[in-house]
């Protein structure tokens, strides 16, 4: 839309070509600590500096960061390990058998196990087979991701506390199982600060699934919120229908020059405000909305893939240009929202709660994955990005080797099991062609080197230059973690 | 708290500061407490080295190698040695504790041990005492006491107050503070025509007296609550507990006094003869999250809900972290686990369960009628009451006329049990297990008169009738329930491959109910509440009846003869479409292995209650009609007294049929009004909990009966362990808390932030009032007036410090950056609810209506169904049409996995969790929503409209927008820039009209199609950009 004759941008806003044109007050949504300072008191409320004043973020980072941005692609509903990555050949002779109780040891249940009489064994019905340099094991539901193994760091011997998806969701991404605690995107724009000033630093995503019988678990804006941290440290989510975030868009028959001009007099009586009252929170009210008008410019450019050229449709697949929404799409997005320094990007895709027909569901959903993260990881390391993009693909927990309800030789579920499972990391200081971590012939139990979902927090914070020990927010009274209270390790094996 | 250390300088730094004086109260004990006290605080666990530093007596206790703290003599005090010593291995607090002094912070500990060593129990926990309004310079100013207090603050730190702000400004506040709306033209003009001396308090008044006063302060009060529409967890549904947050509405607009407010709503159900309206309050405890998720254990979920109602009842009323003692004694504040579980204890002792079932009314419940319903609510449900009581006199009352009756009948064959020709259909067991046996079905057979399956097979009955959803019938099933743990299908009628159309009776969780599902899988639902559990290896006997009205209020459940709690109140939205008839045969008992089916029979009608009771104890009574009257045993005889009561004896009759008139009466009462969860007492069990080791719901120690942190004055023997005990403790005369907490949670209300800031904790981690004399002159005086809540704000509002401009200067920036002296009015972004009722109030849109259901706004497509479960019956959000779009925002449907958009931007709290004191940020995403959301922007051309109808100039167009938006006229600059802005706005709709006519329709109503469009579209803009201004989103 042209600018009407009379409504250019006048006085002090910007007049350059690009609405992405720095200006005197940054993205307050973003201000880190030190942005703050840099420009004094008087220039931010009272308020907002009071809130920056309670959290140890002196010193960050504390060591070299090898991470600058993270893109967290969190599957909803765990996906089942001896399905994707952890191969128990063994299994295939056990067929209908009992799970033995010197394996399951007591483990609780689900109560949607808890009544079965028996525990009998389904074996994958996938095949597996060996790729790479470093030979791992990878299931034929992931044929793209068997062609990365070398790029990926994939663990094995995950482990965490809890059985049921709304508490484990909320353990892995804010270390707490109960809500009101800041998840790891706030952590780190809380922590770090934003490095753009047109665009939020912690954005969320909300990948599509499309099989009809996919079980699916609930998200909920919890899962990215900034707890107890300031709100501005939440995650906005970038919706893939309607307004790409909320409220961006102008009312229909609202150009951006009515908008700049109506932006002018506004600031121009916001400065007779200050002029008479003197609230410097007045003088940040105005930065606010020259922020706001910059977002308006800038998201629409974001969102715009009609310049993508062909060869990223290829790579990430047919979903990606005609499904708006659905996973591939969003891995497009992730990546460019990495480009213009959005620092954590999180993706859910829901729909891996396979408690019944996995033979039919699992392989739709890897489907929608596969392509798209296998052309992610390319992508990024293709544009020189990979090496301080981290990268994760994970769920909440694992699954059971036994069925769960009726067991064909076709048909088979598996209920929650926290014991065990497997997530992989790439870029960002991960080493590529590591496999670490084992379980037991029955998938149940950890045989060497552990990964708590704590050691997996300190793990990301560290490859930003974080010490996990050191970074914490005064919260009634206690300086609270992300890794919480208990002893939480670096997993050094996958750096590199 | 930066930490910075800086090793080298703290000799240098100590010499400086010792000139000062040091206050233990706001200076040291805060210290401590955050460097200190988690090795060396309260919890016994953590201790280091046997070392306390939060009791006097260790403070000052000789250990080897010295006094800890040698008053006078700091290079003698081990404290001071440590903090202060080189060596990095000597030196407190250690490294890895990553906590560190700084140099200022050590010579303040050193100052403070020179000048002696004061010391004094941490303030909170020690009794407000009264003290006189301190002597001030400037006698003039000060209207009341509050005044003295703050005054003699500013004075002493050289601070003078601002001027008084102007009518306009005042006006404006007040109404803002008092109800959450800005000033009408008229108030506005009546207050400033006002000459009286008493103008000021007149405004006051009449908004304290304005009912949307309740409504503001609800407002506040339901954050604290956690209140809101859904049960948070998980599938998120729809809970019905609206009724909870009218009654908070009403209780403060009859000015309700602080201690029966917070009775009511800790206790209601336990007072004596608790009224309807205080078993609603009680809802303030069921405002928690609940969840309903497969598999979760219900054990931890136990705790998790007990720890909410802990943690939110102590924020609340005691100003304290109780939460942080779950896994270990608190590290700050001498709260023990013990204190923790046994406060929790007073809220477990409840008949409500874990899983939430997902349905709205999650028992216990009351049902709340409609107000005009209100007087024959009572009266039927009393008479409902006596008539049971003389229906079951009669088993005895009526021993002469059964005696005659049983003497003059012979035995007869009665095959149905009623009179009237409703029976459509019974099973003959004795038919159905030979039929099926000779189709080789052999897993069924007959035990004594019923069906008994050995196996999930269940027998097939071709000919039953078809039931039309648009008519009544009813269901009647005898049955044996299996010993086994599981789910068990009695009865169906149904087509899986049709999204079960058809009805289906069954047992999950060992609860019994029927579902009628529809077109779509669409459904209605009614099963017993959780209380009526059935027993495994028992008899029961099921009438479900079904009005024909395709709604869930028209379904009604008897077990073994009687009307018994249910729950499965659907969302008023649910009701059946199509039909229910499938061509399937009937089948009974398709899994029932190891159950029987004693007698099922369908009626067209439907039954009634005491009919209920006859079919419940039809099969015995069948057998003793026939049997020979000279062989009755008591049992014959008494199941032959219900048929004859039934059947012969008219009194009994009569009053059946009045029973039954009424009990349609009663139900047509509860489906015009409302439900809503309460809480209600155990009353088998004491009210206690378990001391779990590091707060694992599985790792059980010590039984605790309910009981307050021992550091608080303890319980009266008067006082019962329970709820209420716990509302009478709070309100005893010598609390330290619960005055203090309260006034300063109102007075944060009106200042922006408490006396004390951290209006959530009392305790040593939060901070230290900043006018402690004035905050135990307030919670006193509150306390000694009757707990009066409109005479608090009053008085805070009639103060001078509240009636200063919120000017401020370069002096009172630096010495009070944060205005906690009150140099100056407060001043600071509304709440979102406020921005959004601002512009509807303005604008004239805002609806007056006051409570009842929640509302659904305008909000972009998507929100809810981004998060929402696929089954989630709050995973599409309907937007409603007319008034539900302008009702103040604290009506706006509450899901807590996705909450109102434009109110989440504007740091509203989820509400999973007690909020006391809300966060203020400012960010652009903020100003999206005031300038593009359609409220905002429908607003902004309504008001427009109107100026444009009523005035006929710009000038006087101008001043009928700011009279409305600012409550004031503006400036000439401002009217320069106003004007500069609208001409700019008109050339360009002048050029577009196409745009003028899109950007004008905007949001449900429609614009004046009379106006003239291009200034029309210009004048919204411009009434946008006023509604967008610092001044309008500031208080």
């Amino acid at each position: 839309m042209k600018n009407p004759p009379g409504t250019h941008p006048t006085g002090n806003h910007p007049t350059g070509n690009h609405p992405i044109d720095a200006i005197a007050g940054r993205m307050a949504h973003e201000e880190t600590r030190r942005q703050f300072f840099a420009r004094g008191a008087q220039g931010i409320g009272a308020l907002a500096l009071s809130s920056l004043l309670n959290g140890q973020t002196a010193g960050l980072p504390h060591f070299a960061p090898k991470a600058k941005r993270c893109i967290y692609l969190h599957l909803v509903g765990a996906p089942p390990q001896m399905e994707t990555f952890d191969y128990k050949p063994k299994m295939k002779d056990m067929f209908d058998k009992d799970l033995p109780d010197s394996i399951r040891q007591g483990q609780r249940l689900t109560t949607m196990t808890s009544g079965q009489t028996r525990f009998p064994i389904a074996p994958s019905i996938f095949n597996f087979a060996q790729h790479g340099k470093s030979g791992a094991w990878v299931s034929e539901l992931l044929p793209y991701t068997a062609r990365m193994v070398d790029d990926i760091a994939i663990i094995r011997s995950m482990h965490t506390d809890a059985i049921n998806h709304e508490p484990a969701i909320t353990f892995f991404q804010t270390g707490f199982m109960i809500a009101g605690r800041p998840c790891i995107g706030s952590w780190l724009s809380y922590g770090l600060g934003s490095m753009n000033q047109n665009l939020p630093s912690f954005v969320v995503l909300q990948a599509k699934h499309y099989h009809p019988k996919a079980n699916v678990q609930a998200i909920s804006a919890r899962l990215w919120s900034a707890g107890f941290l300031s709100g501005k440290y939440s995650g906005v989510s970038l919706r893939s229908s309607g307004d790409p975030v909320l409220f961006i868009n102008n009312p229909d028959g609202v150009p951006t020059g009515v908008r700049r001009s109506m932006l002018d007099g506004l600031s121009e009586m916001n400065e007779l405000t200050y002029g008479k009252l003197g609230d410097p929170e007045t003088k940040t009210r105005i930065a606010q909305y020259e922020m706001a008008f910059r977002m308006q410019a800038s998201v629409p450019e974001l969102t715009d893939l009609s310049k993508e050229p062909p060869s990223t449709w290829e790579a990430y697949g047919p979903d990606a240009k005609e499904k708006p929404g659905s996973f591939a799409n969003t891995c497009v997005m992730a990546r460019r929202l990495a480009e213009r320094g959005v620092r954590f990007v999180q993706v859910y895709h829901r729909g891996w709660d396979v408690h019944g027909s996995l033979p039919e569901v699992l392989p739709a959903q890897c489907k929608e994955i596969d392509q798209p993260v296998y052309a992610l990881i390319q992508d990024l390391k293709q544009r020189g990005m990979l090496d301080d993009t981290l990268v994760i693909l994970a769920g909440e927990f694992g699954r059971t080797i036994y069925s769960q309800g009726k067991l064909t030789q076709t048909d088979y579920g598996r209920d929650h099991h926290p014991r065990c499972f497997s997530l992989w990391m790439a870029g960002g200081g991960i080493k590529g062609g590591v496999v670490h971590g084992e379980t037991d012939d029955f998938s149940y139990n950890i045989t060497r080197d552990p990964v708590h979902v704590r050691d997996f927090q300190a793990t990301i914070l560290h490859q930003f230059g974080i010490d996990h020990e050191k970074f914490s927010y005064n919260y009634q009274g206690l300086n609270v973690r992300l890794t919480g209270v208990e002893k939480a390790e670096v997993v050094k094996a996958i750096l590199s | 708290m930066t930490r910075t250390r800086f090793p080298g300088l703290f000799l240098l730094a100590a010499g400086i500061a010792s000139a000062q004086t040091v206050d233990f109260q706001r200076e040291i004990r805060p210290l401590l407490s955050d460097n200190c006290f988690q090795c060396h605080g309260p919890d016994a666990g953590a201790r280091m080295a046997g070392l306390r530093l939060d009791l006097k007596e260790a403070v000052f206790a000789d250990r080897k190698g010295g006094a800890v703290v040698a008053p006078g003599k700091p290079a003698q005090s081990l404290l001071f040695q440590r903090i202060s010593a080189t060596d990095e291995a000597r030196r407190m607090p250690p490294a890895y504790s990553h906590k560190s002094l700084t140099a200022p912070q050590i010579a303040k500990l050193k100052t403070w041990i020179e000048a002696g060593a004061p010391w004094k129990e941490h303030w909170a926990y020690k009794a407000p005492v009264l003290s006189p309004a301190p002597p001030v310079k400037n006698a003039a100013w000060p209207r009341n006491p509050i005044d003295r207090f703050i005054l003699a603050k500013l004075e002493a730190k050289g601070l003078e107050p601002a001027p008084a702000a102007d009518r306009n400004t005042l006006i404006r506040r007040v109404a803002l503070d008092l109800t959450g709306l800005p000033p009408t033209p008229a108030e506005l003009e009546a207050y400033l025509k006002d000459a009286t001396p008493s103008a000021y308090e007149h405004m006051v008044d009449r908004y304290l007296a304005s009912p949307h006063f309740g409504e503001h302060r609800a407002r506040y009060w339901l954050d604290a609550a956690r209140y809101a529409d859904t049960h948070g967890i998980h599938v998120d549904n729809y809970r019905e507990i609206w009724p909870y947050r009218d009654w908070v509405i009403q209780a403060y607009n009859r000015n309700q006094p602080y201690n029966q407010f917070a009775t009511e709503q800790l206790a209601g159900d336990l007072l004596p003869n608790a009224t309807l309206d205080q078993r609603i309050a009680t809802g303030f405890i069921r405002c928690g999250t609940s969840t309903n998720e497969a598999g979760i254990i219900e054990d931890e979920y136990a705790e998790i809900y007990a720890k909410d109602r802990a943690e939110t009842t102590s924020a609340i009323f005691l100003g304290l972290t109780v939460g942080c003692a779950t896994c270990h004694d608190h590290k700050f504040d001498p709260i023990t686990q013990k204190d923790f579980y046994s406060m929790g204890g007073f809220f477990r002792n409840t008949t409500q369960r874990v899983m939430d079932d997902n349905v709205p009314d999650t028992p216990p419940v009351v049902v709340v009628p409609t107000p005009e319903d209100r007087e024959i609510w009572a009266k039927t449900t009393s008479r409902l009451a006596a008539i049971r009581s003389s229906m079951s006199e009669m088993n005895t009352s009526s021993a002469g006329a059964f005696k005659e009756w049983l003497a003059t009948r012979a035995k007869a064959t009665v095959r149905s049990p009623f009179e009237d020709k409703s029976e459509l259909f019974s099973a003959d067991p004795a038919a159905l297990v030979k039929a099926n046996n000779d189709k080789a079905n052999k897993d069924v057979d007959l035990s004594g008169k019923a069906i008994h399956f050995q196996k999930n097979t269940g027998v097939d009955i071709a000919d039953a009738p078809k039931l039309d959803a648009g008519k009544p019938f009813s269901i009647s099933v005898g049955f044996y329930f299996p010993k086994a743990e599981q789910s068990y299908t009695i009865a169906a009628h149904n087509n899986p491959k049709d999204k079960n159309r058809g009805w289906i009776i069954d047992v999950g969780a060992r609860v019994p109910g029927l579902r009628l599902t529809g077109d779509g899988g669409r459904n209605i639902e009614i099963r017993a509440a959780h209380l009526q559990q059935l027993q495994h290896g028992s008899w029961n006997h099921i009438v479900v009846t079904y009005d024909g009205s395709r709604r869930q209020t028209g379904l009604s459940f008897y077990l073994n003869g009687r009307a018994i709690p249910t729950q499965g109140r659907g969302n008023q939205t649910t009701d059946l479409q199509g039909d229910i008839s499938v061509d399937a045969p009937l089948t009974l008992g398709r899994s029932l292995a190891d159950g029987s089916i004693s007698d099922f029979r369908i009626f067209d009608r439907v039954v009634t209650e005491s009919e209920a009771r006859l079919l419940s104890e039809w099969p015995a009574i069948q057998t003793a009609l026939a049997a020979d009257p000279a062989t009755l045993d008591a049992a014959d005889r008494a199941s032959l007294q219900t048929y004859f009561l039934q059947r012969q004896y008219e009194p009994y009759r009569q009053l059946a049929r009045e029973q039954a008139k009424l009990n349609i009466e009663a139900k047509e009462i509860a489906r015009r009004g409302s439900v809503s969860l309460v809480m209600e007492e155990r009353t088998d069990t004491k009210p206690s909990a378990w001391i779990l080791y590091r707060g694992a719901y599985d790792q059980r120690r010590d039984k605790v009966d309910a009981n307050t942190p021992a550091v608080l004055p303890p319980m009266l023997s008067s006082m019962p362990h329970n709820r209420l005990g716990f509302a009478q403790w709070l309100f005893t005369e010598d609390h330290p808390l619960t005055a203090r907490v309260a006034v300063n949670r109102m007075w944060q209300e009106v200042f922006g932030t408490g006396i004390v800031k951290t209006a959530e904790d009392f305790g040593s981690q939060g901070e230290p009032p900043s006018h402690p004399e004035l905050l135990d002159w307030l919670a006193v005086d509150f306390r000694d007036h009757g707990w009066d809540m409109k005479r608090f704000y009053k008085q805070l509002v009639m103060s001078a410090t509240y009636r200063q401009s919120a000017a401020t200067t370069p002096a009172k920036l630096d010495k009070d950056p944060e205005d906690r002296l009150l140099s100056r009015a407060p001043r600071f972004r509304l709440d979102g609810e406020l921005v959004r009722d601002y512009a509807l109030a303005v604008t004239g849109l805002l609806s007056p209506q006051i409570g009842g259901p929640s509302v659904k706004p305008y909000q972009p497509e998507g929100v809810w169904e981004a998060v929402a479960m696929v089954g989630s019956n709050t995973r599409f959000y309907k937007q409603d049409q007319g008034d539900g779009l302008y009702r103040r925002s604290m009506y706006w449907f509450w899901k807590r996995s996705a909450p109102p958009a434009s109110m989440d931007i504007f740091n509203a709290p989820t509400r999973e969790n007690c909020t006391v004191r809300r966060e203020r940020t400012d960010t652009p995403l903020q100003a999206l929503v005031t300038m593009n959301d359609v409220q905002f922007v429908e607003a902004a051309r309504e008001l427009a409209g109107r100026g444009m109808q009523n005035t006929f100039d710009f000038d006087s167009r101008l001043d009928y927008l700011s009279t409305r938006i600012l409550a004031r006229s503006l400036s000439l600059r401002e009217k320069t820039i106003a004007r500069r802005s609208f001409e700019k706005f008109r050339t360009y709709y002048a050029a577009h009209e196409n745009d003028a006519k899109k950007f004008l329709n905007q949001g449900e109503r429609k614009p004046d199609p009379a106006l003239p469009q291009a200034e029309y579209a210009a004048m919204t803009m411009l009434t946008s950009q006023l509604l967008n201004l610092d001044e309008v989103l500031n208080k």
